[in-house]
């Protein structure tokens, strides 16, 4: 297992998210590169089909992360976020994809440890359940 | 019941005050009684309701949006008919109304199938389905063979109406154990399971046509700028495309299970439809198709949402 | 006529084998089979018509790959060969619509040729027409032997056949078989008759001609009234071979994909530019019933349907299209 190397979508919200990865950059502070940005204005702009598109493109997992609660730029695109994204998880683990493949977090623009902490746990967590074998398209 | 509606047909026609109804007749299918638009007074008489009528008539509302439409609703079709409402398809204004308590619709094509033979006559007495074929008579309990969403429908009587035929039924009481059983099950048990339902799929897209919910005018699937689901037959395509539609339908969703229920494979939906339905009963509590005036689920949010699955 | 005991058919199997793959009926669609056992199906109509064998459900056309600068491509052509073994007459006449469209002048179609070309049909004549059924109607039967290579019939536990193309022919000539007697003939004409009195036939006297006068009658608004619009009746029918061909990417290579696809869907004829120029589903309604019983019959002199009744079956609705024949039929039009 010690070779696998899980290539980890990672959608961060311009504003918060994004901000703390960078601070997280600028304070030299180590954390996985098994993570691939994508910045997008919103949390909530996130369309669940980005991520069943993604599994089954292959990707080993995906890591969605936008402001906490009640500090959204836009004021409320996270809660609309927050909605779609428990039904996505919920239904993709239910018929039985792998518990684990799929994150979600809010890290804010002042917490470059905290997004650090949170890529390594998720990087760690995704490097356990080895590579993908079930919803990857093959052809 | 069925003079009822008849009579009432009638009457609307001939005073002008719709120019369709929308209701079942008798199909020339074993088991069948397939939707009807009458439009003449003549044609009323073709008009006929039984448990074998499975097509959720509120998928027909939007393409007469320019009429004024009767329809025969039960309890699903009339909450078809609010969540309609609410996303701005039709008018309430523009329809009436039949409104027509449900004991329940029967899995017409699984039965169908499980005879084998040829169906020359089919009756339903005391709680059984008797069915003769050419070689012999055959009894199944009305029970047995009830679509799962009526098992435990909570809504059998139309929610609102503007003439009732047929008295109001009790409730079945809710309840998912159809989800729950496939729950409990082992995660790869689960995903053999639902690969090899997405599996039978031939992607004519009877579930999506049929469902009054997919009104859409270019749906996701023929998308191809963003390709979100590519063509053939690929099992994840195939599990892309029913996953991506559950999505859609979350919140949306009237559990009426016509999609299940005209599948020509069988290929079984109604399991991912209504763990999805139960958790939002559960988690938010929230009901699709209840009310017309409540935003659609995904259109609204509240502070205490559940998100303890959040990092 | 031969005659060959089921009990013996291990023999025919061998034979069959060597052409190739032997296709037989199962439930659900036709299957290699690989025991002597499975070409004794008791499924009378498969669900999945034989028409995949030749028109696959999705089939690569060619591939190509990009190296730097360079693109080559590669062409996909899948053969088939062998036997598909109990193919009841309206299906293989059914293949016999299919090669008109696709194997005729230059509108040949290679993928659909490799497969078709080496391909036999051992034809079984139809001993339980179901309901549904209304073959007669086109001119030919449950015994009809036409459009098959070799044809034959289950008479008790005999198999009688004969060969009817010289590529059928030089099978059975080589199979050690001896003839019919004379009273398992007279029991397959009895059954003939029989059986083909059994399947109802409609009157469709001068539809054609009709039909060509309605393209502006109000029936299609109508007979669509009902229809949901899904592809359920163009996937299951013999007889329908539209397709879509799609390109499906990957980051330095890709393929030409060829997939089943239906007239009733909206994109049917959905153009480019955002024209349509069949935007209603009646107009999609008119051009399917028009394909089936006018085009073609000016095209090929044949009817474009088979009377085999998968759509009858499969169609959530019910529509019934011997319904909207006789309602044709009966449509007054004012020329």
């Amino acid at each position: 297992m010690g070779d696998y190397e899980p290539k980890i979508l990672t959608i961060l919200c311009n504003w918060c998210s994004y901000a703390g990865a960078d601070l997280a950059g600028t304070s030299r502070i180590q954390y996985p590169s098994n993570i691939r940005v994508v910045r997008v204005p919103c949390s909530g702009r996130v369309n669940p089909q980005f991520i069943v598109k993604a599994l089954r493109d292959g990707v080993d997992a995906v890591w969605i992360s936008g402001c906490y609660p009640g500090d959204c730029h836009y004021i409320t695109g996270n809660y609309f976020a927050r909605r779609r994204f428990y039904v996505l998880k919920d239904l993709l683990e239910y018929v039985g994809l792998e518990k684990g493949r799929i994150h979600f977090s809010w890290v804010s623009a002042s917490e470059g440890k905290r997004f650090a902490d949170v890529a390594t746990l998720v990087t760690e967590e995704v490097k356990k359940l080895g590579p993908r074998k079930k919803f990857v398209k093959r052809r | 019941m069925v003079k009822k509606i008849r009579e009432i047909a009638r009457k609307l026609l001939e005073e002008g005050k719709v120019d369709v109804v929308l209701g079942y007749e008798k199909g020339t299918e074993p088991l069948s009684e397939r939707p009807f638009v009458a439009r003449t007074v003549e044609e009323v008489e073709k008009l006929t309701y039984s448990p074998f009528a499975i097509q959720n008539l509120a998928t027909y509302l939007p393409r007469f949006n320019n009429n004024k439409v009767a329809i025969l609703a039960r309890g699903c079709t009339t909450r078809a008919i609010n969540v309609l409402i609410s996303e701005g398809q039709i008018e309430r204004d523009k329809i009436y109304v039949i409104g027509i308590p449900c004991n329940g619709v029967i899995k017409t094509r699984e039965l169908r199938e499980s005879i084998g033979e040829e169906i020359e006559d089919v009756s339903i007495q005391n709680g059984e389905i008797i069915i003769k074929t050419t070689t012999e008579e055959k009894k199944v309990k009305f029970e047995d063979w009830l679509n799962i969403s009526c098992k435990y429908c909570e809504y059998p009587n139309p929610l609102f109406y503007d003439v009732l035929v047929g008295e109001e039924v009790k409730p079945r009481g809710g309840g998912y154990p159809d989800v729950e059983e496939y729950e409990k099950l082992d995660e790869d048990k689960r995903w053999e399971i639902f690969e090899a339902e997405m599996s039978k799929c031939v992607r004519c897209y009877a579930c999506r046509q049929s469902c009054p919910m997919c009104y859409c005018e270019h749906c996701f699937v023929d998308s191809t700028e963003p390709r979100w689901v590519e063509p053939g037959f690929d099992k994840t395509d195939l599990e892309s495309w029913h996953l991506i539609r559950v999505l859609h339908m979350a919140g949306r969703c009237v559990d009426c299970g016509t999609c299940e229920l005209v599948c020509p494979e069988g290929v079984k939906l109604l399991f991912l439809t209504r763990k999805v339905a139960r958790d939002l009963k559960r988690d938010f509590d929230y009901v699709s198709g209840l009310n017309p005036e409540k935003p659609p689920f995904f259109g609204e949010f509240r502070y205490d949402d559940k998100g303890d699955f959040i990092l | 006529m031969k005659r060959i005991p089921l009990s013996d058919l291990k023999r025919i199997h061998e034979a069959l084998k060597s052409y190739g793959s032997v296709w037989v009926r199962k439930k659900n669609a036709y299957e290699t089979a690989e025991t002597p056992e499975e070409l004794l199906s008791t499924v009378s109509k498969v669900k999945k018509p034989a028409k995949f064998i030749f028109l696959p459900e999705e089939e690569p056309l060619l591939a190509f790959v990009q190296d730097g600068k360079n693109v080559t491509f590669q062409e996909v052509i899948r053969e088939a060969k062998g036997v598909i073994f109990g193919i009841p007459p309206c299906e293989a006449k059914a293949i016999s619509l299919l090669d008109l469209n696709f194997l005729q002048g230059e509108g040949e179609d290679v993928y659909y040729k490799k497969r078709r070309e080496n391909v036999l049909l051992f034809g079984l004549a139809c001993l339980a027409p179901d309901s549904r059924c209304f073959c007669t109607t086109f001119g030919y039967g449950p015994f009809t032997e036409s459009f098959t290579d070799i044809f034959g019939v289950v008479v008790d536990d005999v198999l009688l056949f004969e060969g009817i193309t010289e590529k059928g022919k030089d099978l059975v000539k080589n199979l050690d078989v001896e003839d019919a007697k004379g009273e398992e003939l007279k029991k397959l004409e009895a059954m003939k008759k029989e059986i083909t009195e059994r399947v109802k036939k409609l009157d469709i006297q001068g539809i054609q001609g009709k039909l060509a006068r309605m393209m502006d009658s109000e029936i299609w608004d109508r007979i669509s009234s009902s229809c949901l619009g899904c592809g359920a009746c163009t996937y299951y029918c013999p007889t329908c071979y539209c397709f879509d061909i799609q390109d499906v990417e990957r980051p330095n290579w890709g393929y030409r994909l060829r997939t089943w696809d239906s007239c009733m869907f909206t994109l049917y004829t959905l153009e480019g530019s955002g024209h349509n120029p069949r935007p209603e589903l009646k107009y999609r309604w008119r051009n399917r019933l028009m394909h089936k019983f006018n085009y073609y019959p000016i095209l090929y002199q044949e009817f474009g349907c088979v009377g085999c009744g998968r759509c009858i079956e499969v169609c959530p609705v019910n529509i019934d299209i011997r319904e909207i024949l006789m309602e044709v039929k009966n449509e007054p039009i004012c020329a």
